[in-house]
């Protein structure tokens, strides 16, 4: 079985290399974007900041990686097109899924339903290029310090019992507002994903 | 002392000048300790505690559509109760005079620390709050840091061109009706002379904020424009002081969990939060240009209690004066004629045409040579007094373009002098 995956470029991503060695690749990813018209420090730069992006995005695969998940590819939100700035990271997971499983168990096995949260779940369908998705919006509650805090959380997930897994797209802001402005990017960036098992 | 490393909830105003001066160390938006919201202002109430449900930031466009003014960019942080709103503040109006960044704003202008005392997280508007929320409510419980405009504000050259032209059509009348003209035309005069006096008379009596802490004041190598000259910094554990370009604004210090360490770089000193949030720069052209200036500034900044680190590349540029040679160095910043409490630019320029037709009137007054004629110039003349009053929003223009021609050199011992304890 092969796992075919298509997601056309997006002004506002940037994807992050899960694989070989950061700073060659990071290197390689800004110089491919900006590297006609940026300062040799201005690259040496941005590319450090890239990497270490990508080094944290990559000790996430490794996490999600012990929980029998597995991690397609992971993407940099922009604030505008070529604006290398880092930002949050949507990562695109596959996980596995019983054959019988209806689209709650699937919103349970990707969403910690009991987990405190601010406000209601919002789950819609959306229409993507690999046919109709749910759309989850979740404000998990976190406390830290002392302290009540709220982050913003979006998942898009395609479950396909059929082929016992069940792959989403999540995004994780630690502010409210950030993953508002962030939402409407990652709902055309989740409308573009193209996948298909063969 | 161990300091808090939160940020109090507390915002101050940005910087205000001229009638506003007051009003930068006066005016307050608070959470108490019992957890009420106190607002101290040209308007004074509190919300009580546990009304409000909920915080929401309104974008910038909603801001407008919603409420007048010119604060919008940063949006504008509504708490909503349960029957409508109870408080409204823009964030750029509370803010500390750096370069403003969205992300920064909230945090540099205390708003994320007020709703974080408050238990709300704040949110992004929802289509159902926008639909709710009207101008006149909001405009109701709008927080807005003084100057208010003073009465009749821009219907004031109207109400002084019906006196003047009282005063000019008055002299050809008899004497009864040319009497009761000008009584009329001086009543009107006294109704705009009599509010700005005393709204200016207030100002000047409030006087500044004490002298607290350590006061750091520039060294310019150089010589520079003569009003850059006045700037001051004072530095205590409460609060900084910053007072340039005749602004003068508050900022929250170390024991506030605001402004806890100065980054000195070759082109910018910026003061900063435990985070690296930047409240204010100093521009070194003014505040340290050589290396003894330097030692001293970190010698000032330290007594006052600051961590003061120095930085060997710029992390940005500075913003506090304009750019050009040391001697055509001036204040980058204006404030705007409401930040300051002046009329604005059109009512100062109807005011002029005012002055006009008043001159008229006076030279047919002295033309017409009756009886009448002393009443008729005193009646003139208190029109152009308003007049004049109205317009030193002009006036002011004026006396910042003297204070960029002339220049000084200081004299004395900078370093010693610089340094005052109280």
């Amino acid at each position: 079985m092969t796992f075919e995956l298509d997601v056309p470029s997006h002004p506002h991503w940037v994807g992050l290399p899960l694989a070989g060695d950061v700073d060659v690749e990071a290197a390689a990813v800004v110089q491919g974007m900006i590297g006609h018209s940026a300062s040799p420090d201005h690259l040496d730069a941005t590319t450090a900041a890239l990497a270490g992006v990508t080094r944290i995005a990559r000790r996430h695969v490794d996490r999600v990686s012990a929980g029998r998940r597995s991690t397609v590819a992971a993407w940099m939100l922009l604030p505008a097109p070529l604006v290398l700035v880092a930002g949050p990271v949507a990562f695109l997971h596959a996980g596995p899924l019983a054959a019988d499983a209806r689209p709650d168990d699937a919103l349970a096995a990707v969403v910690d339903l009991a987990a405190d949260r601010h406000g209601e779940l919002e789950v819609e369908d959306l229409d993507t290029a690999s046919g109709t998705a749910l759309s989850v919006h979740v404000r998990p509650v976190r406390v830290a310090d002392g302290e009540r805090l709220v982050d913003d959380s979006r998942v898009v997930l395609w479950p396909s019992p059929r082929d016992g897994l069940v792959l989403y797209l999540s995004l994780y802001v630690v502010d409210l507002v950030e993953g508002d402005r962030a939402a409407e990017p990652f709902l055309e960036l989740a409308r573009s994903v193209r996948w298909r098992l063969s | 002392m161990t300091l808090p490393r939160r940020r109090v909830p507390e915002l101050r105003p940005s910087a205000r000048g001229g009638r506003g001066l007051p009003h930068a160390t006066g005016d307050v938006v608070r959470v108490t300790d019992d957890g009420s919201v106190e607002v101290l202002g040209p308007r004074s109430w509190t919300v009580a505690a546990g009304l409000a449900r909920r915080a929401v930031l309104l974008d910038a466009a909603a801001g407008r559509r919603l409420l007048p003014g010119n604060d919008h960019y940063g949006g504008t942080v509504v708490l909503l109760g349960d029957t409508g709103p109870l408080l409204a503040l823009q964030p750029l109006a509370w803010s500390p005079p750096t370069p403003v960044r969205d992300d920064m704003l909230l945090r540099t202008s205390g708003t994320t620390a007020f709703c974080a005392a408050l238990g709300l997280p704040l949110e992004p508007v929802t289509r159902r709050d926008l639909a709710a929320l009207t101008s006149a409510g909001l405009a109701a419980v709008l927080a807005r840091p003084g100057p208010t405009t003073i009465w009749p504000g821009r219907a004031t050259p109207a109400l002084l061109l019906v006196a003047a032209v009282l005063g000019v059509v008055a002299v050809d009348l008899p004497e009864l009706p040319r009497l009761a003209a000008a009584t009329l035309a001086l009543a009107l005069a006294a109704c705009i002379l009599v509010p700005g006096l005393r709204g200016r008379l207030q100002a000047w009596r409030a006087g500044g904020p004490d002298a607290a802490g350590v006061v750091v004041r520039p060294r310019p190598a150089g010589p520079v424009a003569r009003g850059l000259l006045s700037a001051e910094l004072q530095v205590a554990p409460g609060r900084l002081l910053l007072r340039r370009h005749r602004q003068l604004v508050c900022l929250p210090g170390p024991a506030r969990g605001g402004i806890v360490q100065a980054i000195v770089e070759p082109g910018l000193v910026r003061l900063c939060d435990s985070g690296g949030a930047t409240y204010a720069t100093l521009d070194p052209v003014l505040w340290c240009p050589d290396e003894p200036a330097r030692r001293a500034l970190v010698a000032d900044l330290e007594a006052g209690g600051l961590v003061v680190l120095t930085s060997p590349v710029d992390s940005g540029v500075s913003s506090d004066l304009a750019n050009g040679t040391h001697r055509h160095r001036t204040a980058s910043s204006r404030l705007s004629a409401a930040e300051r409490g002046d009329s604005d630019a059109t009512t100062s320029r109807y005011a002029g045409i005012v002055v006009g037709v008043a001159a008229v009137g006076l030279g047919r007054a002295v033309e017409a040579g009756t009886g009448g004629r002393a009443a008729q110039a005193l009646l003139v003349c208190a029109v152009l007094l308003a007049a004049a009053a109205l317009g030193l929003g002009t006036a002011r223009w004026w006396s910042d373009r003297a204070a960029a021609r002339v220049v000084t050199v200081p004299t004395g011992d900078p370093a010693g002098s610089a340094l005052a304890r109280r």
